[in-house]
């Protein structure tokens, strides 16, 4: 009995997604799917998963980072965080003139796991270690050019009711893992993601209370 | 002695003849590029702006120098309007347009200076005419512009419960293919909706096309839905108004017919002309940003202006 309890326990592991994850805000974006199928975000990477990838690295390098590259550049559509929520729990109605802004930071996004780190510096987020050169090189990233914009934007909260601004959008997403060597000896290892909005789309959504 | 003499004007001759072959070049020309489109804003705030991209191919020139523009104004056929330019921002980053390198720069111009409630400027291909203090003057069409100064009243008839454009490929291109949006009724009545416009006569929200939103497919666009009947650059019925009878709970897809090319929607603002008991009104909704902007430029870009700005000898 205490030996299936033990395989049943290493299955599980195998198959549940690995947890420590760094993750950059479009992990908890409501909803990401990609166009074509067949594909996974980082945090839905296996024990198994990492397994079979690390397993393509079948000789020692003497230094520096291994890159693989499992999702390349594919297409996703993303449901976004509400970026604005306001009540009217009153009796009148209410205006509110507000600022509204695409930021920066959710433009290029990043996520690591295992031994790779995120360095975030401003607005600008890298991998750390000399790995991020080498992911950008590698995958098409270029500067994303929606700039931030902000402008200003007048709106009537009936009485009883909340306004919501909800953010869709298109965006790219790469992953895979990566391996780094001193001497040849395996010295790190850990998976890697990037995530770039290509384009957001904005709705308002106005509910009863 | 001497030799040390030499040797030193020829060092000083050759850190000379480096300098001068390795000096940047200064261009004689200056090529800026802007991207004509339409603008539909209502200005609510004295903080609010109106702004348009420019793109040039040189750094640090005076055309990009905020304390060297003397002057600035919208010019139409019909219509003046004085702007002052409060920034030139450089967006910091290069563009690639037909085998050229542009700089992005944002300028914003301040027209807080009219805000007289419900006035209304249409400008027909307007220029953007900038003066600056060495006499010269850079004339840009910046597309199409609407303005409307006005606060954003409550509607005691009815409101909006939803809004959002309907993007979908058309030839190719993503465009705005219609509006989604639906309404509440405070009031008891009937409010029969006449006219939507985002400010330009040419751009039709056609309201006889009008659907509800249950009809459409996560796989096809407005268009499609709509048939091989239906084309959005076909401008043929004249007169696109009707009368429409809204319907609480109800998201309707309404959709956009163009003048015979290509225009890019991003934000702009509506207003609604409606009847409720044979009284005439309007309903107004600020300007939203529908889609995030693109400032890049690509080969497929349409609308594109290009002026080149050479230096006086």
């Amino acid at each position: 009995m205490k030996k299936i309890v033990i395989v049943l326990l290493m299955l599980l592991m195998m198959i549940l997604p690995v947890t420590h994850l760094k993750a950059d805000e479009y992990q908890s974006y409501q909803e990401i799917v990609f166009e074509e199928e067949g594909h996974k975000l980082l945090k839905e990477y296996t024990l198994t998963d990492y397994k079979n990838y690390y397993a393509y690295y079948t000789k020692k390098y003497f230094m520096g980072w291994r890159l693989l590259k499992i999702t390349k550049n594919e297409k996703v559509e993303f449901l976004s965080e509400t970026k604005l929520k306001i009540y009217n729990n009153g009796f009148s109605t209410i205006k509110h003139n507000i600022t509204l802004s695409t930021k920066e930071e959710t433009k290029f996004q990043a996520s690591a796991s295992g031994e790779i780190d995120i360095k975030v510096s401003g607005n600008v987020k890298k991998f750390k270690g000399g790995l991020d050169a080498d992911i950008k090189g590698s995958i098409n990233y270029s500067k994303s050019t929606t700039e931030t914009e902000s402008y200003e934007f007048v709106i009537i909260v009936d009485p009883g009711t909340y306004v919501t601004i909800v953010t869709r959008g298109t965006g790219e997403i790469s992953n895979g893992v990566a391996k780094h060597y001193l001497f040849w000896i395996e010295t790190k290892k850990g998976g890697w993601e990037t995530f770039v909005v290509t384009t957001e789309y904005f709705e308002i959504i106005k509910e009863r209370l | 002695m001497k030799k040390w003499s030499v040797l030193m004007i020829s060092l000083y001759i050759i850190a000379a003849v480096i300098l001068i072959l390795t000096a940047p070049k200064r261009s004689d020309n200056v090529r800026i590029l802007i991207k004509k489109q339409y603008y539909s804003q209502v200005f609510t705030s004295n903080s609010e702006y109106f702004e348009v991209i420019l793109y040039l191919s040189e750094k640090n020139t005076f055309l990009t120098t905020l304390t060297a523009v003397r002057d600035a104004r919208i010019l139409s056929d019909d219509n003046e309007l004085e702007v002052k330019i409060t920034a030139i921002e450089d967006l910091g980053f290069v563009t690639h347009y037909q085998n050229d390198d542009y700089y992005v720069y944002r300028l914003k111009m301040d027209v807080s200076g009219y805000s007289a409630e419900g006035l209304t400027i249409r400008f027909f291909q307007p220029i953007l005419s900038v003066t600056y203090d060495n006499d010269e003057t850079i004339n840009l069409e910046i597309g199409e512009v609407y303005f409307r100064w006005d606060s954003i009243e409550e509607i005691a008839d009815f409101d909006y419960f939803r809004l959002y454009g309907i993007y979908g490929l058309f030839e190719n291109k993503e465009m705005m293919q219609g509006l989604a949006i639906g309404f509440d009724q405070f009031s008891s009545g009937d409010i029969l909706i006449k006219n939507i416009s985002i400010g330009f006569d040419e751009i039709k929200v056609d309201l006889n096309h009008m659907i509800t939103t249950d009809l459409m497919t996560d796989n096809q666009t407005l268009y499609q839905v709509l048939g091989d009947g239906y084309h959005p650059y076909e401008t043929g019925e004249k007169d696109l108004e009707t009368l429409i009878e809204i319907q609480p709970d109800v998201l309707y897809a309404i959709p956009f017919r163009y003048p015979d090319k290509f225009v890019d929607l991003t934000r702009f603002s509506l207003i609604i002309d409606y009847q409720k008991l044979g009284e005439k009104k309007s309903m107004v909704i600020d300007d939203f940003l529908f889609k995030s902007h693109d400032y890049s430029l690509s080969e497929d870009v349409e609308n594109v202006v290009i002026i080149d700005y050479r230096y006086r000898d």
